[in-house]
Parts: structure tokens; sequence; C-alpha cells
């Protein structure tokens, strides 16, 4: 697909604008911007024609480990952008939702990146079904992943299955072999990623005035644009260290505290974080499963004697996307948050066409009632349209939070 | 299917203006399906059962003692339902009236089918109560997301459809599927699945498609025999008829078809435009679309959808006569010639849909979307390109369960069909047959 001088532009405005937006916080900390230039590298149209990766993967539902075993860095594309989403025109339907949409687009738009790519697509929605098949009508190379709609044991083996007809898939395209001893260095590359950012999550949630949400939700997001993983992990440890060593007094108690909850957000679609943050609501903690993938990663010890079996057990098992008939880890893990962290509400963003995720509501709202917890629900896409509209909607939530504090009798 | 807990949310009086609401819609497009003109005498059986339980709001006529098993979707092998001593009934719902309760129980955007289906918890049909067990494939994701509701209200199995079905790695997991799924048929009717048990159902299916594939040999006939709607009404009633039963009701409609071809009674002229219906499910009472078609000078000749043909077009082969043998051609029977837009590649529906187009002399495709129902709808622009190539026109209408859109979907039908008269006119006029 040839782009009109238009779309590039609008494409490139996207993401300077929102860079531009972070840049005006000024981190305090030259490692960050380091990070967003890193981010905006990986979006860079010139990456088109410069990278051709070999092996690329369609959304976070994927143990990643399994693709550095064959000594490859995955690219990853998560579907961030409003731009690339109207790059897929037609061919996606008005109630697509803009994550598919997106990624859809950057395919079509940047389809010489991915043509020789063998493209990674875990089936978790009916919008990711289909993008398989058009896909594959584009002439790209796409192979598939179910995953199991149930978390019982006899699901837990088919995953396991999945997982080892992906790694023949990734073998024949890299004509590679997959070991036991690749399997363990990558695992222990990616152990060590994550071991930096639990690190980086801590810190912010300790010292949460050295960093703003959407530059924390930035740095998560970093390890996705990372063309070198080992360099990456330096860069983020330079910037804990640096964290830890900064002597920044904890601020008083924010007047609310919110976890921001659902469909998962991408760079540059940074509309929610920007939006709490202008209305005074502070992001204690941020729960999707891109997100908590850092969490629940393996450990650098746990790696040691690790399998294909086994890493595809635990990522399976903490996966909490919503693409479970019913999910019992997207559950534990709310509660774990809402209990370990001090949260005056939640905010529970649904995306457009993600309609799993309105499904899930319900039940989150049964078990924040029980704890007296308020939850907002705000419905969005990528357009700017509704900026407006969603930032009354949240200042009354503020405003309520605020009232209820008084009425606790904690003064703000 | 609702628990004493669920059903106690709802006042007598609402359960009373539910049902009377309910019935009442059944009944009038039971009326204007009967009604379409000189009705085949054979379809009486047909119309009866959807009557009997839409309308008169009874359980399925099933032998005495024996439980139902609810299906979600025509990717459940009912042989094996049958083989496990149990009867089978499709639980997909098209009332409009349980649309508007489940409305407040789903999120906004699910489909109207899956509404629909959770709107029933009122327990007003002894349909839906009487299940002893909810088999639940998840070819979508309102279908997934059901699994996981309707399991607070009686016992389920979510049936892990593959998204693909070229590899034979996706065939052997449903195999495997399958396999799951009989102990826990078994633990329902306390009867075994035995080889023997299977062979019977297999080829009692057997029977009724045999039948099946001498009417759809009269159906493709021009002038039609029949119309289009009362067909989708035919099809709709195998969900709640044991197999042999509903094959003699065929067998007698198709000795009537046959009877009425040698005298040349057709149900209407050959000059009406020919169309098929693709898309989503079209489940009684909402029947709509087709009776829009109908009434608006159109003929209704195929439809390409889960409640028509394509449950019962491909008759099961059986190769190798063992247990396994005979599941592992149900796995291939049910997914294979299945052209559910559930599967990530899915260009047979393409082929398909073109042979039809051939068979059934067909001018013109109505593409049919229930609002929501997103796999539907991402297959739209591939189809519609390669007609475009056919010269085949093609519309897609959007619908929801309630009747506030008719008018404009008549609108839109009708005004397709006058395309479809006016393009007929100018090729005859080319032909010099005008």
């Amino acid at each position: 697909m040839k782009l009109q001088e238009k779309e590039v532009s609008a494409y490139k405005t996207e993401h300077q604008n929102i860079a531009e937006r972070l840049m005006r916080e000024m981190p305090l900390f030259k490692e960050a911007e380091q990070l967003l230039e890193l981010v905006q590298t990986h979006f860079s149209l010139a990456a088109r024609d410069t990278l051709h990766p070999k092996v690329m993967i369609l959304g976070s539902a994927f143990p990643e480990e399994l693709v550095y075993a064959f000594g490859i860095m995955p690219y990853w594309v998560l579907g961030g952008s409003l731009q690339t989403g109207a790059w897929a025109g037609e061919l996606a339907p008005r109630d697509a939702d803009p994550v598919s949409r997106s990624i859809l687009g950057f395919l079509l738009g940047m389809g010489e990146m991915a043509r020789d790519a063998l493209i990674l697509l875990p089936i978790v929605s009916d919008s990711t079904r289909k993008l398989a098949y058009l896909l594959r009508r584009e002439g790209l190379k796409v192979h598939t992943l179910d995953i199991p709609p149930v978390k019982d044991e006899s699901a837990a083996r088919k995953y396991e299955r999945q997982l080892e007809l992906w790694v023949e898939a990734i073998s024949a395209h890299t004509r590679k072999r997959f070991t036991r001893r690749a399997l363990h260095n990558a695992a222990s590359l990616v152990a060590q990623a994550h071991d930096e950012l639990r690190r980086f999550l801590r810190l912010t949630e300790e010292r949460p005035a050295l960093l703003s949400a959407p530059w924390r939700m930035l740095i998560c997001f970093s390890y996705y644009c990372a063309h070198d993983l080992p360099q990456w992990t330096e860069l983020l440890a330079g910037l804990n260290d640096k964290m830890e060593a900064s002597h920044t007094r904890r601020p008083s108690r924010a007047s609310g505290n919110v976890i921001l909850m659902g469909s998962p957000i991408y760079f540059p679609n940074y509309k929610i974080p920007f939006l709490l943050q202008d209305v005074g609501l502070h992001v204690a903690a941020h729960l999707d499963y891109t997100t908590r993938r850092a969490v629940t990663a393996l450990t650098i010890e746990e790696t040691a004697d690790i399998t294909l079996s086994g890493l595809g057990q635990r990522f399976y098992q903490a996966d909490c996307s919503g693409s479970y008939a019913k999910n019992g880890t997207l559950q534990a893990a709310a509660s774990e948050l809402l209990d370990s962290r001090d949260v005056d509400g939640v905010v529970y963003c649904v995306l457009k066409g993600q309609i799993e995720y309105d499904f899930e509501l319900e039940r989150l709202e049964g078990f924040c009632g029980e704890r007296n917890i308020p939850v907002f629900r705000l419905e969005t896409d990528y357009n700017q349209q509704d900026v407006e509209q969603l930032r009354i909607r949240m200042e009354a939530f503020s405003e309520m939070l605020r009232q209820r504090q008084y009425q606790k009798g904690v003064a703000v | 299917m609702a628990s004493e807990n669920h059903i106690s949310q709802y006042s007598p009086r609402q359960r009373e203006l539910f049902i009377q609401k309910s019935t009442r819609v059944a009944a009038s497009y039971l009326r204007r399906a009967e009604s379409l003109e000189d009705p085949p005498e054979a379809l009486r059986p047909f119309f009866d059962v959807l009557g009997r339980i839409f309308v008169d709001l009874e359980d399925v006529p099933k032998p005495v003692g024996m439980k139902t098993v609810g299906t979600y979707c025509v990717m459940v092998p009912s042989e094996l339902i049958w083989a496990a001593g149990a009867m089978p009934v499709r639980l997909c719902s098209g009332s409009y009236t349980a649309y508007t309760i489940g409305d407040d129980l789903v999120p906004r955007d699910a489909c109207p089918l899956v509404k629909s289906v959770m709107g029933w918890e009122i327990g007003a049909s002894p349909l839906y109560e009487n299940c002893a067990l909810m088999v639940i494939p998840v070819t979508c994701d309102c279908k997934k997301k059901l699994a996981g509701m309707l399991e607070q209200w009686k016992p389920t199995v979510t049936l892990h459809v593959p998204s693909s079905k070229e590899r034979d790695a996706d065939m052997a997991e449903y195999v495997r599927e399958l396999y799951r799924l009989i102990p826990m048929l078994e633990e329902v009717t306390g009867r075994q699945v035995t080889s023997q048990s299977l062979a019977e159902a297999l080829n009692q299916k057997g029977y009724a498609q045999y039948e099946m594939s001498r009417f759809l040999a009269y159906r493709q006939n021009n002038p039609p025999l029949l119309h289009g709607t009362q067909v989708m009404a035919v099809m709709n009633t195998f969900a709640y008829m044991p197999p042999l039963e509903w094959a003699e009701c065929m067998r007698r409609l198709n000795d009537e078809l046959e009877q009425r071809l040698e005298r040349k009674q057709f149900a209407a002229k050959s000059n009406r435009p020919r169309i098929l219906v693709t898309g989503s499910p079209i489940m009684y009472p909402n029947l709509k679309i087709p009776l829009l078609i109908e009434e608006m000078g159109g003929m209704l000749a195929a439809d390409e959808t889960c409640m028509g043909e394509r449950a019962l077009y491909d008759p099961l082969t059986v190769t190798d006569r063992s247990f396994d043998g005979m599941m592992r051609a149900l796995a291939g029977r049910y997914t294979r010639p299945c052209t559910c837009p559930t599967f990530t590649d899915n260009r047979q529906r393409i082929f398909r849909i073109k042979q039809m187009i051939k068979d059934h002399q067909i001018q013109g495709v109505i593409y049919h979307v229930l609002r929501g129902c997103l796999v539907y709808d991402y297959e739209y622009p591939v189809l519609e390109e390669e007609l475009e190539k056919e010269g085949i026109p093609i519309i897609r209408v959007e619908s929801d369960y309630n009747e506030e859109d008719v008018e404009q979907l008549r609108i839109r039908i009708e005004a397709f069909i006058e395309l479809l008269k006016l393009k007929q006119f100018s090729e005859q006029k080319a032909r010099g047959t005008a």
C-alpha cells in the first residue's frame, strides 16, 4: 500500500505531539528521554526501509522468550495509533476495535517491513481471527495461536501443544534449531529485563513524584520497542539507580488515587492518562494484560530449570486478558491491587469494540462494590473528539472521590 | 434456564407481559410465513413445531423421559448428544421480547442473539428451563463470554473450536474436544456413548441429510416451488425435532414438491429476482429479512446461513467405522465444510457462495449483519470485491432484534429488488427476449 503524503504527515504529527507533551514535563532523568527516543525510533517511518524483522508479534499475548530463543529480536506491533487505523480504510468494519484496526493499518502501510517476516498472531478476539485472514490475503506469512477460552488442565495441555506448533513454525522460518540451552538463555535475558521493570514499577509507586503516570506507562511500553534488549535493560537499570538515589520526599497523599484498568493503552494513544493527570487523579497502579506481564514474568532465579512447558504454563496461567470465558486471573489481579494499594476508585477504560472488557466489568463492579470502591467506566476510541466529554466526566468522578474523602474525615 | 433466584427477580406481572408479547410476536411471524401464497400441505408439521415451542411455549416434542442438551451453534455434533441418549436443542434465540430483557443483562454492544438468549432467564420457556446441560462452542467473543455467564445458572461445557481447519493439528485438537464432551454427556444421561449408539445416531442424521439433499434439488427449481421464508422456517425446525421425525416430514414435503413440479404448480413466477441471503444467523421468529425480501417482490432462492442450508448441506462421510474413526469423521464434518467466519481463513465461504449463485441462478446477494456480529462484518468487503468481479450485486443490511428498523430495511430491500429487476430487464433486452 502506498501512503499519501498527507497520511505520512498525520502519522508523524500524531507521534510528535505525544512526545512533545511528554517532554513538556521535563523528566529529571536523561535515561527517560532516551527511552522516549527509542520509542520514537521504533515508530519512525524510516524503519520501513531500514528494518527487516524476521519475526513480528501482533499484540502481547505471547511469551517472547520463544522468539529470543532463536537469537532473534521480535518486532512488536501493539496498535496504539489512530493514524495507522485510518490506513486500514474500509478493510476493517466500522465496529472493529481501534487496536486491531491500528495493527492492520500499520502492516498494510509498512508492508515492506513485514514482507519477509513471520507474523505471529495470538487469537484473542474476533478481530484477531479476521486480521489473520486479511493479512494472508495481502501475501504476508501469518501463523496463529489458539488460546483456549477456559483455564483448566486440558486447556493448559492444549496451550502447550499450540506453543510447540509456534516453535516449529519459527524454527522452519528461521532455519534454526530450538534448544533447551537457547531457551534458558532467552528466558534469562527476558527475566533480567522484567526484573528491572518490576524494580521500576516499585520505585515509581514508592516515589510517585519522580515520574508522572504517562511517563511511567511510556517507559513500560518502551520494552516492546527495544531493538536490543540487553541495552534496553541497561538503560532502565540506569534510570532505576538514579531514581533510587534521588531524595525526593514522598508527597502527601493524593486526593484521588485510582487504578486504571480495562483495555490496554498503547503509545501514542495516551489520551486517558493525560486526562487523568489533567483532572488531578493519580494513577496508583495500572492493570491490563500487557502491564501485568511485567509483574508475572519469570524472575532470574526461576529461569534455571525452565522448559517450554513451564514457560507456557507460567504465561498462560498469569494471562489476565479479557479473552477467556471467565477469567479468574483478572479478578485475582484486580483484588490483589485493590487490597494492597490505598485506592479511592477504579477507572475502567473500554475501547470501542473490545466487548470482552465490557463483559468483565459486571464482576469487577461486584467486588469493588464489596470494598466500597467506586468504578468509573469510560468508553473511548483513538479519536480526539470525545476528549472534552471525557474530561467533564472525569472531573465529576474526581470531585466525587474528593467528597467521599471529606466524608471519611480524611483532609485533602 | 434460570435458577430460582434469577426468576424471582421478575414479578409475575413482568413474566405475564413477557409471555404475552413474545408469543404474540412469534405467532405473527408464523402467520406471515404461513400465509405466503399457496404453501404445500406438508409444511404444516414444521409450522406446528415452531408454534408449539414459541407460541404455546411448550417443550420440544421428544421421547418420554429423555433429557435435552442445549447447543449454541451448528458446530456441536448433534450425533454425539443423541448417542448419549439425550436430545439436542438449539438455544440461539431470535426473540425480540427476550432481547429487551437481555439488553439489561449484557453489555450494550453485545450481539442481539446473545442478548436474546440471556433474556430467557426470565424463566418463561421450557426449551431453556428443561435443559440438563448447555454446550457452547467458542465461535466468537460474545459466545465466549456467554459461556461464562450461563454457567451461573446451568451446567455448561465450553467447546473450543479451532480458529483454523487446514492443519491436521487443529483437527486433532477438535477431536480431543469432542472426546472431552463425551463423559459430560454421559454424566447427564447416565448412558454410555458406544460405537453402536454413535453409529445409529450417524445413520439417523444421514437419513435427514439425504432428504435434505432431495429438498435442495427442488429448491433450485426456477420458477420456485416454495418460498424462501418457508424454507428458513423448515430449516429452523431441525433444531427442535428428532432427526428421523424431521426426515419423515421432509420426505412428505419432497413428495409433495415433486407432484407440484409435475403439475407445474409454482410458488411464484420465474420473473422474480432470485436472491441469496448470507451472513449472521436468522433465528425464528426473527424472519423479518426473508419476509421483507418476499413481500417486496423478490424470491429468497437460497441462504448461506448457519440456521439454513449450512447446517445440513454436507453429509458425513465415515471411512473408518471404528469409534475413533467416527469421532474423527464427526470433527471433520463439523468444521471442514463449515463456512462460518469464526475460521481465520474462510475463502471456502466465497467459493461456496459462488457455487450457490450458480446452482440457484442467483441474481443478487443480501448480506445480513446483526449489530455487533463482527466476524461477518469483516468478511463483507472481501465478498463484495469477489462478487463485483462476477457482476453480482450485493448489499449489506444491518439489523437488530426489534421492529423499529423494518421500514428502513424495507426501503433498502425494495430498492435493491428494483435494481435487480432493471438489470434483469436490460439483460433480457440485450438478448432480445424482453
